[in-house]
């Protein structure tokens, strides 16, 4: 994927230009308002990406069962349980595994009583395809957009640039140890393949500078140092205000080419 | 035969007499004292091999960059490895960077359990070289950084010793000559000159 040139754009529109299933679903999660109505997409949509197809799959399978049900917190909670998942942490998956492990997920969330709204997550969207990365809070549906890129390596490890499901950790802004390669602020996740979002770029003429320019990765998310910041900033507001809820973290690519 | 064969054959007996211009110019080198980036080098291979020199990591539990620090007595040449870990769990961190100085990059002298190769790229780039010798091996740097301005109006906030680790300090040398990557490629060349001449040298696939 080549390069994206240096025009990120911020903004904390109610209503983001998603064009992923996270636009058609998420932010209704977080609004309490999931209905098959919503969550029914078109064949159409299916790609090659599991994780997003099993996202899918297990908003399907709520509605149906729901049949016009309007349980927010079950779905949620089927979306942070399968993302917790172990076998979820180095995806991707094939599509039937990602099915079979989605379909456990939603007998076990059946049977278990559970989330309340308080327990909703944010998420942080990262879309690899479009170049966005999104920082959503479902308690005020506020969306922080900024340009992102997934660009990775001729000679990346294989699946450098495959889709992952799991939580942010936490993040760093200031000065960083080995600050050239990642910039002034880094975000860190659950991935074990430690692919973070951060800026920086060892070789650029100021890997330091607010708006320092664009390298390949070897399967990081990188982002514009400021913006990058400034989402470290959102994510680091929210663990402080909600310490006892998670940030969802999604990189997937994009449903619709 | 296609214009660019042509081209090959028409140089062939430039690019023999003169070997070094055959694989030097257009890609960055990637191989110092029989230790090369873009491998399957990796951390636990060079302590076991060279033992574990100083150890700098990032704070915090994920310690997905390593620095390992070596002095090496007879070449008078510091050396620093950087790790990176982006492999699936339980596979070691791969070496990243490979920075090589005459100044010193540990606060002590940590010598290698076994003696390093001469610190020579598969092209001839040395510390020590002039510029002119560098300009003959590599041709025209891509980028000239003035380090010893941005370090002062760039980097006023920094201190010595996080410039001297990020290899942004001008102690390693007043201009830096880059040798980029295309843009899909992560390995590239830095050399600090000093009074015209490489005063450190710099071996990099880092993100």
């Amino acid at each position: 994927m080549p390069l994206p040139s240096d025009q990120s754009q911020r903004s904390n529109a109610a209503s983001p230009p998603f064009s992923s299933m996270s636009d058609q679903l998420y932010p209704q999660v977080g609004q309490g308002r999931v209905s098959p109505g919503v969550v029914q997409l078109q064949d159409d949509t299916f790609t090659d990406d599991p994780v997003h197809d099993a996202i899918r799959q297990v908003f399907d399978i709520e509605s149906n069962q729901k049949q016009g049900g309007d349980d927010a917190d079950k779905a949620i909670g089927l979306v942070k349980d399968f993302a917790s998942h172990q076998a979820w942490k180095n995806s991707p998956l094939t599509f039937d595994e990602a099915k079979n492990t989605v379909m456990n997920h939603v007998v076990k969330t059946q049977a278990a009583q559970g989330n309340t709204a308080s327990t909703i997550p944010a998420l942080v969207y990262t879309d690899m395809s479009g170049g966005k990365t999104w920082f959503h809070n479902p308690d005020t549906n506020e969306n922080f957009e900024i340009q992102t890129s997934n660009a990775v390596t001729s000679n990346a490890k294989e699946g450098a640039d495959s889709p992952y499901i799991g939580n942010i950790t936490r993040c760093e802004v200031g000065e960083l140890k080995n600050a050239k390669a990642f910039g002034t602020a880094k975000i860190y996740t659950t991935d074990n393949r430690q692919r973070w979002i951060h800026g920086g770029g060892t070789g650029l003429d100021d890997p330091l500078a607010p708006r320092q320019g664009w390298k390949p990765t070897q399967g990081c998310t990188r982002g514009q140092n400021e913006d990058v910041e400034q989402l470290c900033r959102k994510i680091q507001q929210w663990q402080t205000e909600n310490p006892d809820r998670t940030i969802l973290y999604i990189r997937t690519r994009s449903m619709n080419p | 035969m296609s214009l660019r064969g042509r081209a090959a054959w028409l140089l062939l007996p430039i690019m023999l007499a003169c070997p070094a211009m055959a694989s030097a110019v257009g890609k960055a080198d990637k191989c110092m004292a029989g230790i090369c980036l873009e491998s399957k080098t990796n951390q636990k291979m060079l302590v076991a091999k060279y033992g574990p020199g100083r150890l700098r990591k990032e704070p915090g539990a994920d310690a997905d960059t390593m620095q390992r620090c070596y002095y090496d007595k007879k070449q008078g040449l510091y050396i620093e490895f950087t790790f990176d870990k982006h492999a699936e769990l339980n596979t070691d961190s791969d070496l990243t960077t490979i920075m090589v100085s005459s100044v010193p990059m540990c606060p002590k002298r940590y010598a290698p359990k076994k003696p390093f190769q001469k610190f020579v790229t598969e092209s001839g780039l040395r510390v020590g070289l002039t510029e002119a010798e560098v300009e003959a091996i590599k041709g025209k740097p891509d980028r000239i950084d003035d380090v010893a301005g941005k370090e002062q109006k760039n980097y006023a906030n920094f201190t010595q010793e996080e410039l001297m680790q990020d290899y942004l300090s001008s102690a390693y040398g007043g201009v830096k000559w880059m040798y980029l990557p295309p843009e899909d490629d992560l390995l590239l060349n830095g050399l600090y000159i000093s009074d015209g001449k490489v005063k450190s040298l710099l071996l990099s696939d880092s993100e």
